[in-house]
This record gives C-alpha cells, sequence and structure tokens, in this order.
C-alpha cells in the first residue's frame, strides 16, 4: 500500500452487510431519517416531511406502533395543520406510554392549535392536560399559551385566571403579567390593569429572550396607558383624543408616563411611538417648545408611518397655542393636502386590491419597502398580522402542492387512471388557490379600511383646525372661501360629529355666509326650520286659546331640546301662573326644580323642592324631591341635612320593597352615592363613624363604609379607601366584614403595587385573623371559607414575596422571612395540593440563603413525602447538584463530608428515577469524580451504569470513563474493548478519536509489557504487533514495533524479528530507534546465518554510530564477515578504510594491514601483499611507541620479505656466461642480506638466529653454486683442474663467512639460546667440518647447570 | 369598495385540509405504483448533510463526486441552512451504488467567520458492501483551531 493511501480512511460502508428489506432499523439509520424528516419541517415543507414519514411507514424503515415516531408524526401532521390526523396519533395510546407523555402530547397539540390560531381547540386541547403531569416549566407555557388563547376568544376571567396561575420566579411570568394587564384595560378595570402592568414595572431589566424588545414595548405601552388614563380619564378610545376640552393635568401620571417613555431607546420599532406620546403630554403640560421640536422631528421620518401622520396634525395645533398662527394655517394647510393625498392613495389601493391587481403580489410584498413600491406601502405592515401571516403561509403550501402535482403530471404522463386523479386535484387546489387569494385580499382590505378611516379622521381634523383659524388673521390668514369649503367637508366627511361641534359650526358657517353673501350660495346648503319658531307663531296666533296649556308644555320641551334652559323654564313657569289646575302642573313644578338646578340655582331649587315635599300623599314625585332636595342643600354645602334627605330615601326604598323599575333602581343607587359624596366632602371615615354614633339607620353601616370605599378606589384614593376599611375594622374587630376588608385592604394595595403596605397588611391579616386568632372563638370557620382560603393563600404569597426580596436584596432578614413563612405554611397546610410545591421552593430558599445542610434536607423531604409530586425528580436533583456543588467548592473542611454526603444522595436521585435524564448525569458525575480521585474500580461500576440507561451521549462519556479507568487500573485488555466500541459506535470528535486511538494503542502496548513481564514473550509480541494493526496512526506504533522485534530476537525467531525490523526500517524512517534497529537486524542477520546481510547492517553502522569506538568495531566486523564469506573485495575495501580512518589505536590498525597482507596473500597479489607488509614495517618502525604484537607483525613481514629475497637469490643459477649470471645473483645475495640483516635488526633471539642462519645460507649457497657453476666447454682436464682450482680459491671466502654465521649462531648456545635455527646451523656446521662439529652439544649439562 | 362578502377562515382551513389530505393519498398511489413496478435490488447509497448547531461557517452549496464524477449539486438557503442548524438532516444524495470500492469526494462553499467566501474539499474511500442500502453523513462542526470547518464522515449501520 503506498504511503498516499494511508492518509486516507478507507472506509467499509458496513461490515456485515444489512439486508435490502431489513425489518428492524439500526438506532443510527432511525436518528438520521428521524433528522431527514425535522429538516423537511424546519424548512417549512409539511408535504415532503408527511410523505417522507408515511413512505417510511410503508417500506418498514419505520416500526409501526412506537412512541417515538407515533409522537413524531403527530408532530409532522400537526405543524402542516393537519389536526385530526394529529389529534389521532397524539391520543393514540401508542403516543403515550405514561400520563405525563400523554400530557406532553396534549400540550403540543393546543400548542399546534394555538399557532394556527385555533383558539377554542386549542384551549380544549390544554384542557385535557391533567393536573400536575407537567414539568414546572411546560406547565406555565400551557398556562401562557393557554392565558393568551382565551384572552383571543374574549374570556378574560378565564384568561387572568390561567395566567396569575403562572409562578413569579417563571420565566413567563413578565407575558402573564402583561396579558394581564391589557385584559384588565380590556374590559375597562384600570386600576387593575395599571397595577398588573407595573408590577412588571421593576422587572422589566430582565432579559426575555422571545422578544428582545420586551422593555421598549412594555415601556411604550404602559407609558401610553398612563398618559391616556391621565389624559382622559378612562376614555381611551384613540381616535377620541380630541384637541379640545383638556383636562387639567394630574402631574403624576404624566410623571410616570415620561419616565416610561423616555426609557424607549431613539432607535427601534418603538421609538416614533413613544416620541409621540412625550409630545402629547409637553401639550398637555404646556411645554409647547418641547412639543414642537419632537413633533418636527417626528414629521422628518416616513409619512407612510401612522406615528408621524399623527404628528403632522398636532405639530399645527401646536404653533397655534404657541400664538403662531401664521404657520400654524400653513402646516394645516399642507397637512389637509397631504392627507387627501393619502385618502386618494389607499382609495386607489383598495380599488387595486378589489380588482385582484394585487393577488401575485401578497408574496412579495412583505419583503418590499416602501421605497420600492410606494403603493403598497400600506399592505407589507398589515401583512404581518397574525391571520394574514398564517394565509400567507397557507398560501406557499398551496403553491408548493402545485408544483408537485405538475411535477407527478410529467412523470406520470402515460397512464390514465392516475391523471384523473390528478385532474381532479389540480381543479381542488385551483379553488383553494383561489378562495386562499380572495380571503388575504378581504383581510387586506379590512386593515386597509381602518387606514383609511383613520387618515379621514386625521383629514378632517385637519380641515377643522384650519377653518377655526379663520379670522384669527389678517393678513395672509385663512380665506373665507377656503375656510367655508373646510367646514362643509367636515360636516360631510367627518364620521362622528357632536350636536355641540355642528352647532358651532352651522354658526360659523352662518357667519361666513353673511359676510360672503351671495357667493356663498354657491356652496352652502338650505338652512333648516326650528320647532321652537312654529310654537312660538301659534302662541302669538291666539295668545288666550285654552289650548295653550299644552302648547307651552309643548314650546318648554322644544327650548329644552335646544339646550335653551332660561327660555324653556320661563315657559314652564307662565304655564304653572295661568293654568294653576293644570295637570301638567305638578310636573312643571318638579321641573321648574330640576331647571333651577340645573341652572346652579340650589338655594331656589331647595325651596321649590320644599313646595313639593309638603304634600306627600299621591305625591308622584316626593321621593324624588326629597332625594333632589338632598342633592340641593348637597350643592349647598349643607351636608348633614342633605344626609338625613338621602338615607329616608334609602329607608322608603327598602322598607317599600319598590326597586324593581330601572329608574327607582338608579334613583336608589344616586342617593347610595350622594351619602358618599356627603361623607367624603366632610371627614371621610371619621364622618361616617360619628354619624353612625349619633344616628339610626344601623342596616347601613356597612354598605355605607363599602360604597365609601369603593368610591375612594375608583377616584384611585387608594389610602383612603383603606382607611375606610380601616376604620371599620377598629370599630367591629369582631364583625363577619372585618376579615374581609382586611382583605380587601391586602388585594387593594397589592392591586396597586403599594408593595410595602401590601405587605403589611397581608401580615396584619394573618397575625389578627390567622387559625390561631381569638376570632375564631366566635366564627365558625366553614363560614368562612374565602377568609381560610386567603390566609392560606396570603401565607404563600408571603413567602413568595420574601423569597423574591431576598433575591432582590441578597438581605439575611429577608431570607429568613420567606424561611419563615414557609415554614409556617408547612406547619399549618402540610396536606395541601401545593405543600409540595412550597416545600419545594422552602427548600429553594434554604439554598440560596447558604443554609445548604437543611435545604438538602428539605429536598429529600420533598422528594420523600410527595410521591405523585411532578417536580419531585427537580428536587431530588437540587439536592445532587447542591451536594455536588459544595463537594467541589464548600469550605474545605467540609468538602469530604459533602462528598459523601453527595454520593448518597446522588446515588439515591438515581435508583429514584431511573428513567430520568439526569440520573445519568449524576452518575456520570459520581464516575468523574472517582475517576478523578483515581477510585478506578468505583468509577467503572458507576459508569456501567450509565451505559445501560442512559442517551448516546451520556453512554459515549461514560464509555471514556471506563475505558480510561480500565486504563489507569492497568485492565488493558477491557480498555482496549471499549476504546474499541467507543470508536465503532460512538459519534466521537476528532480530537477525542486521538485521544481515545491514543490511549487504545496504549492499553494494547501495556498488555504486551504485561504478558513481557510475565515471560509470556510470544504473546508480548502478539500484542507488539497489534499496535500497529490496530491504530496504525498511533505515536507508539514505532515503539510497539521495535519492542515486538526485541521479543522475536529474544526468542531468536530471526525471520519474523528481520521481517518486523525491515518493515521499522520502511515506515519510521528518521525515528530514533532505526541505529538499534540496524544493530538488531546486524545480530538477527548474523544468527540466522545471512552474514553478507549482516555485514551491510555493521556497515550502515559503521557510519551511523554515534561513538567513534562503535563506528570502527561495526567497521572491523563488516570488514571480517566480508572477509570470512569470501567477499574479499569488500573486505579490503573496508580494511584499508579501518587503516585510513583509524591509525589510532595503532594496534588495531595494524591488525587490519595484517589482515589485508592476509588477504592479498590469498588473492596472489604479491605487490599488495608486500605494500602493505612494507607499511606494516614502516608503520611499527616510526611508531613512538610500539608494542610487542606490532613489532611481531612487523618482523613477521620483514621475515617474509627476506625469505622471499632469499628464494628469489636461490632460484638463480650461475651459468655460463658466468660473469652475467654472477653478477645478478650477487645483486642478489645483497638484497638478501640486507633483508635479514633488517630481520636481524628486531632484536629478538628467534630472528637473530634466523636472520644469522639464514645470512650463512646465503654465503654458502653462493660458495656451492661457485662450485657447482657450469664450466666453460672445451677445457682439458688440466685446465679444467686449474680452474677448479680458481673457483676453489673463489668460493673459499664465502664459506668462510658462511661459517662465521654459523658458528656465530652457535656461540649464542652459550648465551642459553637454542632454536631451529641454532639447531640447522649446527647441522650445517657438522656437514663442513664433520670432525669438529658433529657430535651432541652439551646441552644436558647446561641444561642441568640452570636447574 | 372592498369586502366582497368572504368565507370564514375556519372554513377555508377545512378545505386547505382536506387538500393536502387527498395530495397525501395521491402521494401514496403514486408510491405504491411505482414500487410495484421495478422494485430495484441494486445496491444504493444515500448522502446527507448535517451541521452543528453553533456552527460559523455558513454552508451555502455542497457538491458530491462519486469515483471522479460530479453526482449532486445542493444548494441552501436562509430557511434550509436553519433547518439545518436545527438539527435537521439534508439528504444531497440518493442513488444506486454498485458494490465495490469507491472514492466519495465532497465540495462544500459558503462563507466563513471572517465573511469571506471558502470551499473546503475532503475525499474517502467507500467500500459498498454487496446488497447494501449505504447511508452517509457528512457533518460539518466547528474546528477548535481552525478558521476550516471540521468536516466528518460518518457511515451509518
Amino acid at each position: 500500500m503506498s504511503r498516499r493511501w494511508l492518509l486516507y480512511l478507507t472506509i467499509v460502508l458496513v461490515s456485515g452487510g444489512l439486508p435490502l428489506q431489513s425489518g428492524a432499523m439500526s438506532e443510527q439509520r432511525a436518528d438520521l431519517l428521524n433528522r431527514e424528516l425535522l429538516y423537511y419541517q424546519y424548512k417549512g415543507d409539511g408535504f415532503s416531511a408527511i410523505s417522507r414519514y408515511r413512505a417510511g411507514l410503508a417500506n418498514g424503515e419505520i416500526p409501526a406502533g412506537q412512541e417515538k415516531w407515533t409522537r413524531l408524526a403527530a408532530q409532522l401532521y400537526a405543524s402542516w395543520g393537519l389536526f385530526d390526523e394529529a389529534k389521532e396519533l397524539y391520543s393514540s395510546s401508542a403516543a403515550a406510554q405514561t400520563p405525563q407523555q400523554r400530557a406532553i402530547n396534549w400540550l403540543s397539540l393546543g400548542k399546534a392549535y394555538f399557532e394556527r390560531q385555533h383558539y377554542a381547540e386549542a384551549v380544549a386541547a390544554f384542557e385535557r392536560v391533567g393536573i400536575r403531569q407537567l414539568p414546572k416549566q411546560l406547565e406555565y407555557e400551557r398556562l401562557l399559551m393557554m392565558g393568551v388563547a382565551l384572552y383571543q376568544l374574549d374570556n378574560f376571567a378565564g384568561s387572568s385566571s390561567s395566567l396569575w396561575s403562572i409562578h413569579p420566579t417563571s420565566k413567563l411570568y413578565p407575558f402573564a403579567r402583561i396579558n394581564i394587564g391589557m385584559g384588565s384595560i380590556r374590559i375597562g378595570s384600570w386600576p387593575g390593569g395599571i397595577s398588573g402592568l407595573s408590577s412588571i414595572k421593576k422587572r422589566i431589566g430582565i432579559d426575555v429572550e422571545a422578544d428582545p424588545q420586551f422593555a421598549d414595548r412594555l415601556n411604550t405601552v404602559f407609558g401610553y396607558i398612563l398618559l391616556y388614563e391621565e389624559y382622559s380619564g378612562s376614555n381611551t378610545a384613540y381616535g377620541k383624543v380630541s384637541m379640545h376640552g383638556f383636562t387639567t393635568p394630574k402631574k403624576k401620571g404624566y410623571r410616570d408616563a415620561l419616565e416610561m417613555l423616555r426609557a424607549v431607546p431613539d432607535k427601534g420599532l418603538y421609538a416614533n411611538k413613544s416620541l409621540l406620546g412625550q409630545a402629547w403630554i409637553a401639550i398637555d403640560t404646556n411645554e409647547l417648545e418641547r412639543a414642537r421640536e419632537i413633533l418636527e422631528g417626528l414629521g422628518k421620518k416616513d409619512p407612510r408611518h401612522l406615528v408621524v401622520q399623527e404628528a403632522k396634525l398636532a405639530l399645527p395645533y401646536v404653533l397655534e397655542r404657541e400664538g403662531d398662527v401664521a404657520r400654524a394655517i400653513s402646516q394645516y394647510r399642507s397637512a389637509v393636502s397631504f392627507f387627501e393625498n393619502e385618502r386618494n392613495r389607499l382609495d386607489s389601493l383598495l380599488q387595486q386590491l378589489d380588482s385582484g391587481e394585487l393577488d401575485n403580489s401578497f408574496l412579495t410584498m412583505r419583503r418590499d419597502s416602501a421605497a420600492q413600491n410606494p403603493l403598497t406601502a400600506y399592505l407589507p405592515e398589515m401583512l404581518l398580522a397574525p391571520l394574514p401571516h398564517r394565509m400567507l403561509g397557507d398560501f406557499e403550501d398551496i403553491n408548493r402542492l402545485r408544483v408537485q402535482l405538475d411535477e407527478w403530471k410529467n412523470q406520470l404522463a402515460g397512464s390514465a387512471s392516475l391523471m384523473a386523479d390528478l385532474s381532479r386535484q389540480q381543479v381542488a387546489l385551483d379553488d383553494l388557490h383561489v378562495r386562499t387569494v380572495k380571503m388575504l385580499r378581504s383581510q387586506a382590505g379590512e386593515q386597509l379600511t381602518e387606514r383609511r378611516r383613520r387618515i379621514n379622521h386625521y383629514l378632517n381634523q385637519a380641515r377643522y383646525g384650519f377653518a377655526e383659524l379663520y379670522g384669527r388673521q389678517q393678513r395672509g390668514g385663512v380665506d373665507p372661501r377656503e375656510a367655508l369649503v373646510a367646514y362643509h367637508a367636515y360636516l360631510k366627511e367627518a364620521p362622528e360629529v357632536s350636536a355641540e361641534v355642528r352647532k358651532h359650526i352651522v354658526g360659523r358657517i352662518a357667519d361666513l355666509e353673511l359676510e360672503l353673501g351671495e357667493e356663498a350660495e354657491e356652496i352652502v346648503p338650505a338652512a333648516k326650520v326650528s320647532g321652537v319658531a312654529a310654537y312660538l307663531a301659534e302662541l302669538e296666533k291666539n295668545p288666550q286659546d285654552a289650548g295653550n296649556e299644552d302648547v307651552l308644555y309643548k314650546l318648554a320641551r322644544a327650548y329644552e331640546q335646544q339646550g335653551e334652559t332660561t327660555k324653556a323654564l320661563d315657559a314652564l313657569q307662565k304655564l304653572i301662573r295661568r293654568y294653576p289646575n293644570s295637570s301638567y302642573v305638578a310636573e312643571a313644578r318638579f321641573r321648574v326644580a330640576e331647571g333651577l338646578f340645573i341652572q346652579q340655582n340650589y338655594q331656589q331649587a331647595a325651596s321649590t323642592y320644599d313646595g313639593i315635599l309638603n304634600n306627600k300623599k299621591d305625591n308622584a314625585y316626593y321621593y324624588h324631591a326629597l332625594y333632589k332636595r338632598g342633592w340641593s342643600l348637597f350643592k349647598l354645602g349643607r351636608y348633614q341635612q342633605a344626609l338625613d334627605d338621602f338615607f329616608a330615601v334609602l329607608e322608603h326604598y327598602d322598607s317599600a320593597g319598590d326597586l324593581n323599575s330601572r329608574a327607582n333602581q338608579e334613583l336608589y343607587a344616586d342617593a347610595q352615592r350622594a351619602i358618599n359624596m356627603c361623607f367624603v366632602n366632610m371627614k371621610g371615615p371619621a364622618s361616617v363613624s360619628e354619624f353612625f354614633a349619633r344616628n339610626q339607620y344601623h342596616r347601613y353601616i356597612e354598605t355605607v363604609y363599602q360604597s365609601l370605599a369603593d368610591y375612594y378606589l375608583a377616584q384611585e384614593r387608594f389610602s383612603d379607601a383603606v382607611q375606610t376599611w380601616s376604620t371599620y375594622v377598629q370599630h367591629y374587630p369582631n364583625s363577619q366584614y372585618s376579615p374581609r376588608y382586611l382583605l380587601k385592604i391586602v388585594d387593594t394595595w397589592k392591586q396597586q403595587g403599594f408593595e410595602k403596605n401590601y405587605v403589611a397588611a397581608q401580615e396584619r391579616l394573618i397575625n389578627d385573623y390567622g387559625l390561631h386568632a381569638p376570632f375564631w372563638n366566635n366564627h365558625k370557620p366553614e363560614q368562612f371559607s374565602d377568609v381560610r382560603a386567603a390566609l392560606k393563600q396570603n401565607t404563600r404569597l408571603l413567602a413568595e414575596h420574601y423569597h423574591i426580596k431576598a433575591r432582590e436584596s441578597g438581605n439575611k432578614s429577608d431570607y429568613v422571612q420567606a424561611a419563615n413563612w414557609y415554614r409556617k405554611y408547612l406547619k399549618n397546610y402540610p396536606d395541601e395540593k401545593d405543600a409540595a410545591e412550597l416545600n419545594y421552593l422552602y427548600a429553594e430558599i434554604l439554598e440560596e440563603a447558604g443554609q445548604y445542610r437543611n435545604a438538602v434536607a428539605e429536598y429529600n423531604a420533598v422528594v420523600k413525602k410527595y410521591p405523585q409530586f411532578a417536580m419531585r425528580a427537580d428536587a431530588g436533583y437540587a439536592a445532587v447538584l447542591l451536594t455536588f456543588q459544595q463537594a467541589e467548592s464548600g469550605p474545605r473542611q467540609e468538602r469530604e463530608q459533602w462528598r459523601k454526603q453527595s454520593y448518597e444522595t446522588a446515588l439515591n436521585f438515581a435508583k429514584l428515577f431511573p428513567g430520568d435524564g439526569r440520573a445519568s448525569d449524576v452518575l456520570l458525575h459520581l464516575a468523574e469524580g472517582s475517576y478523578r480521585r483515581g477510585e478506578y474500580p468505583e468509577a467503572i461500576t458507576l459508569a456501567r451504569r450509565v451505559v445501560t440507561q442512559g442517551s448516546r451521549q451520556q453512554k459515549q462519556k461514560a464509555l471514556l470513563i471506563i475505558g480510561h479507568s480500565q486504563f489507569e487500573t492497568g485492565k488493558y485488555l477491557s480498555a482496549e474493548q471499549t476504546y474499541g466500541t467507543l470508536l465503532q459506535t460512538g459519534r466521537v470528535a476528532k480530537n477525542e478519536r486521538r485521544e481515545i486511538n491514543k490511549r487504545m494503542a496504549l492499553s494494547i502496548y501495556r498488555q504486551g509489557e504485561a504478558a513481557q513481564k510475565t515471560g509470556n514473550l510470544s504473546a508480548a509480541v502478539k500484542h507488539f504487533l497489534r499496535v500497529r494493526e490496530e491504530v496504525p496512526a498511533s505515536s507508539i506504533v514505532a515503539t510497539a514495533e521495535y519492542d515486538a522485534a526485541a521479543g522475536l530476537i529474544s526468542m531468536k525467531n530471526w525471520p519474523a524479528a528481520i521481517e518486523v525490523l525491515e518493515r521499522f526500517r520502511e515506515e519510521q524512517p528518521g525515528h530514533k530507534l532505526q541505529h538499534e534497529v540496524t544493530r538488531k537486524l546486524a545480530l538477527a542477520y548474523t544468527s540466522s546465518n545471512e552474514p553478507i546481510k549482516a555485514a551491510q547492517e555493521f556497515e550502515r553502522l559503521a557510519v551511523v554510530e554515534s561513538d567513534a569506538e562503535k563506528r570502527s568495531a561495526a567497521l572491523w566486523k563488516a570488514a571480517e564477515l566480508y572477509d570470512s564469506n569470501n567477499y574479499l573485495d569488500q573486505a579490503a575495501k573496508l580494511y584499508k578504510q579501518y587503516v585510513k580512518e583509524y591509525p589510532a589505536p595503532f594496534d588495531v590498525a595494524m591488525e587490519a594491514r595484517q589482515k589485508l597482507v592476509a588477504l592479498y596473500s590469498k588473492t596472489g597479489d604479491d605487490k599488495r601483499r608486500d605494500y602493505w607488509r612494507k607499511q606494516i614495517i614502516d608503520v611499527d618502525r616510526k611508531a613512538p611507541v610500539s608494542n610487542e604484537r606490532s613489532r611481531y607483525l612487523a618482523m613477521t613481514a620483514a621475515v617474509e620479505i627476506a625469505d622471499a629475497k632469499y628464494r628469489d637469490y636461490q632460484a638463480v643459477q650461475l651459468t655460463i656466461p658466468l660473469k652475467k649470471s654472477l653478477r645478478k645473483k650477487k645483486k642478489l645475495l645483497k638484497q638478501a642480506i640486507d633483508a635479514y640483516a633488517l630481520v636481524a635488526g628486531y632484536g629478538d633471539a628467534a630472528t637473530i638466529t634466523r636472520a644469522g642462519y639464514q645470512i650463512g645460507e646465503i654465503y654458502y649457497d653462493f660458495a656451492r653454486a661457485l662450485m657447482k657453476s657450469e664450466r666453460p666447454r672445451g677445457l682439458n682436464d688440466e685446465e679444467l683442474e686449474q680452474y677448479d682450482i680458481l673457483l676453489e680459491e673463489q668460493a673459499f671466502p664465502f664459506e668462510e663467512k658462511a661459517l662465521e654465521f654459523y658458528r656465530s649462531n652457535r656461540i649464542r648456545i652459550t648465551d642459553g639460546l637454542y632454536d631451529e635455527w641454532i639447531r640447522k646451523s649446527l647441522e650445517r656446521l657438522a656437514e663442513i667440518f664433520p670432525a669438529r662439529y658433529s657430535r651432541p652439544e652439551k646441552q644436558d649439562a647446561y641444561i642441568e647447570a640452570l636447574q | 369598495m372592498v369586502c366582497a362578502a368572504t368565507e370564514a377562515p375556519q372554513e377555508l382551513d377545512a378545505a386547505l385540509q382536506q387538500v393536502k389530505r387527498d395530495m397525501l393519498g395521491l402521494e401514496e398511489k403514486i408510491r405504491q405504483m411505482e414500487s410495484s413496478g421495478s422494485q430495484s435490488r441494486l445496491e444504493t447509497l444515500s448522502v446527507y448533510v448535517s451541521v452543528d448547531e453553533d456552527i460559523s461557517f455558513r454552508l451555502e452549496k455542497v457538491r458530491l463526486k462519486l469515483d471522479g464524477k460530479t453526482v449532486s449539486e445542493s444548494v441552501f438557503y436562509a430557511t434550509q441552512q436553519q433547518a439545518l442548524k436545527q438539527g435537521g438532516a439534508s439528504p444531497v444524495y440518493q442513488g444506486t451504488l454498485m458494490q465495490g470500492k469507491h472514492r466519495l469526494e465532497a465540495t462544500f462553499i459558503g462563507t466563513g467567520k471572517n465573511g469571506k467566501r471558502a470551499e473546503y474539499h475532503e475525499q474517502w474511500r467507500l467500500t459498498q458492501p454487496p446488497g447494501r442500502h449505504g447511508m452517509v453523513e457528512l457533518h460539518l462542526g466547528n474546528s477548535t483551531f481552525r478558521q476550516a470547518p471540521a468536516i466528518d464522515m460518518r457511515v451509518v449501520d
């Protein structure tokens, strides 16, 4: 395999091979399919998601009836709007095995309904969720959606009750409160709404994920509510914010509103709206310059923005009030033309919408900006409203399905049977398309019409303001014609014109007409004829007619209708005077009194009523008169007297039981109100108690107190209301009303958000009327179920109050209070349904207060005491977490104890809640802790449990712990298996995979080491070799391979060792062990009898070894191996190299030279051989310090050279011509003698004797050679004799010379020497002088002497 | 003016639901017809793409090559990107793949953390066993050290 391929991951698709149509699907496949379905759903393609699901079901990829899949299918159907299918699936037994799951399914279904605005169905589904079946977070989500759905269904009571159930600590609480607040406002309960909203005011800073601009929105909404409230009482319809009749501002409301509005940043969705609000406040508080600045700023923004349009209208009004009439006129004028334009624009847009021109633009319009398409500028905004938004979604679905249908048509062009189906479907889809478009059109139409109405309103306001300025400016002012046109347009087009305004305008028109004269005729309609004129004409005609009684009566009525009260009274008084017996008189008298009353002539009115009261019998007006006299007295400030009248009225109606008519009911109620007003105008509750101390009417005590309190409430005089109840409670502490009034005090402070008072009231309630209060000695608790319930609820609320406060303030006293209240609650109401929840909160506060031991005890108590509690597992988990935290970061000296406890708590949790996902987390945490502390067996046991019950990721973590623990405890085989499992099955991240691989490789390696330790070498080797096979990329492969090779070498398994080593050399280039590998290879090759390969390895070592000594040794070894295996060239080369590279140490180099000598001797290369011999001699001679061996070698070399010379010399025969051969032999003689002289020079006894003998031999040889030389031819006997004598003479000195050397050798015997050469010399002497020398030497004697 | 009498939104919703149901019915019919006709017994391969929830690389296009031949090119717009980030797995290729060894190459094109266009290429060897519907998931995650996303390939058992 090439190295390149090693880098690729070779992946086999599956090892076992799965059959094509497999029934059971692997978990991984299921997971992937699941995510494929989710992918379709997330991108909004419900059709593909469901189709794919159904296909999977059909082909067996998805098992039928499995909970997980059934729920997924239900979710897909639900989110695609197929509710029947979704509902069936959700409610099927397959979708839910536990009650909790059933609850979650209903919640999911409800949510789907909710999201498609099927609010009634959503509520029905939410209501199917059982009590306490959902985890806390989901339950709050359910309550919030249910609250909003009920709100949408106009069921505000239901909505608010649902929303109130959301706990203040929940993240959804602000949403709940804002909905409650808005609900209160919608039903007209402003104080309730404002208090609801202000309760979240202080929590505005919190981060609300779902709505990043939540704070801005809240500030704006709340600011506006305060603004409207302040501005126009409770009359808050937007359009009614009129520019007339400002109330005197109560500054406080505006101050709060401003504070909210100013908190909204200048940029963002709510900036304009907030600015406009600030402008209105500025106008109303007469800060006109500020108002103008804001409005001018707003006027420069997008003119299609509603707020900007309102600002356009407000600006000229401000200018007018500032006195800048000229600019006001011009601004009004331009506002009128702007609004006219916009109205026209909207009209033509509506027309386009109607004609269908915009049908195809709905989807794209959402993204158009006004600049891109001014015509549609009003539409995109409205398309974001919930219903149109949903319709657009449907529209997209329909389009998607139409495309799908077209695809099928193309695909299945041949199939006739299906084509019919497809065509039918096409018709249905087309029809739906048309209907949806129509619906969108109608939705858009409604929105645009509303917008047109608003603009029309502004237009007419502008016209009116403009026309009103007529006559205010002389030059450049409003032209009378313009004013006339504006007034007429106003009367014609303004949606609502009050009678008062109409009258004013008619008057103005009349003035204008007068001024314009005939010119006006072109515009002004015909004048109206009034009824009054007709009656007056009649009276004038017949002044004395008896029937005038009737005419006068009618005239009075007519005047009254026209608002001409004085004239009406005149007419009536005339009637009383002229016709005292008329049947009209009683009424006339009453009406006169009423008229006087209306004219605020109370004194006269009172006396006129007195007149009526003189006669009680048959007097239909008696009690009305009594009642109105009361009012007159009241107006005159005579409250005590007024009270007498009003109470008399009450007593009358109560005793007569005459309260059936609506009028009487109203009168009765008004009398009550008047009584109230009296007390209000006196000293409030103090006057009440004084009054009842003096007077009877005790049956009204409670009513009076309550009415007074109600009045104060309505007036938002909350402390007065509270004072009223308080006064009552003070006077009648044992009254059954007292605890209830206290309850009202509590509620009031609560609603008003006066937190301190609220809490004080709650505490007063529980302290004075608590379960053990004396009050209950005289009262039966069963009659006070409301009070008892409130006691319970307020105990709870107090606990929660201090809980929140403690969280905000961090004060210890708050924590103590909260804990006390929780404890009180748990003690008094241990069997309440919410005891579990409170106990949980109690545990939480203890935890927050740092009382960790108690907190853990309480959490554990929750687990133990309330087996049905939905958050039981949460409590258990909280206990576990707490112990974990303390064990890790608590006081150092306590940590060990905490750790022990955490262990128990956690194990207990895991045991109690095995199905809880956190159980595995907890076990994992324990396992990790054990692992970190080195308690590996424990870690393994814990992690094993996670493996059996945890999620895939938890399992993976657990396996990792197990693997590492096994690794740490030396269970390498197990560790390897664990890591293997992890790598095979887990989705392991790359870096983790690297670590696991490393550990896995180490595990295998360690197994090898272990085997090695026990002496099982072959097993060890197997493991070492496996490292490379299992984890080829691991960094310890090299070490393992090396160790394997070492093991194989120990086992003398040379071939295997060689294979591993060679592979190592190839695969681990540059590895630091490479040299060692070469060494080992050298050994292995040597041992497996492959000397040449071994030699090559040594040769390598000779280069790479770091140590010079080793290098030289390797070189030597290599040379030797070549030498001994007849690779002589290589051997020679290496020996020479040795000599060259390692001249020192001297003796080894010398041996190398000797080797070369031997080597060349073997090859017969005499020249080179002798060269090296001479080298030996030279080096030895030149060496500063020689040694025996060297000298020996040098000497041997010298001997051998000399011997050779000798042989050369000996070989020369003396032949004729003698002269020539003689010369040659003589020359060689000299050389040989010189050579031996050199040998002798080594001074060694043996060489000296040898040299002596040889030199003797040389001379002797010469002598004999002469004697034996070829005689010249042709000599006669005598001549021959002469010649022989001559030869003898010639030879004699040589013989003598020879004898001399032999003898000198013989003499050495006396020095104690005797060797081969001496012996040979003696033999020669005996040969030459037999008599003299042929006898045994006196060796024995000498030896004896020595002994 | 506008607002010609229109039906209630609920009615329209009901009609839409019915049409959706009919479409699903048709889909089933067509599917059955196709599977009864030519049931393929050949080995197949499905390739999916998924990403980590917090991935910083914005995946815009995936190009797949099998044995050097481009077999698919999938484009991801904002909606699809969102669906991927929410944990969806997008099928990017489905087709036959004969048994034996193959090379799978994937090019991921998109926008990196720094806002620059980037392209990453990766290749794998695949062995298709006989008679197998192979499923392969290509997963993109953040890389701890590098700008480039960590590209993982997982064969689904």
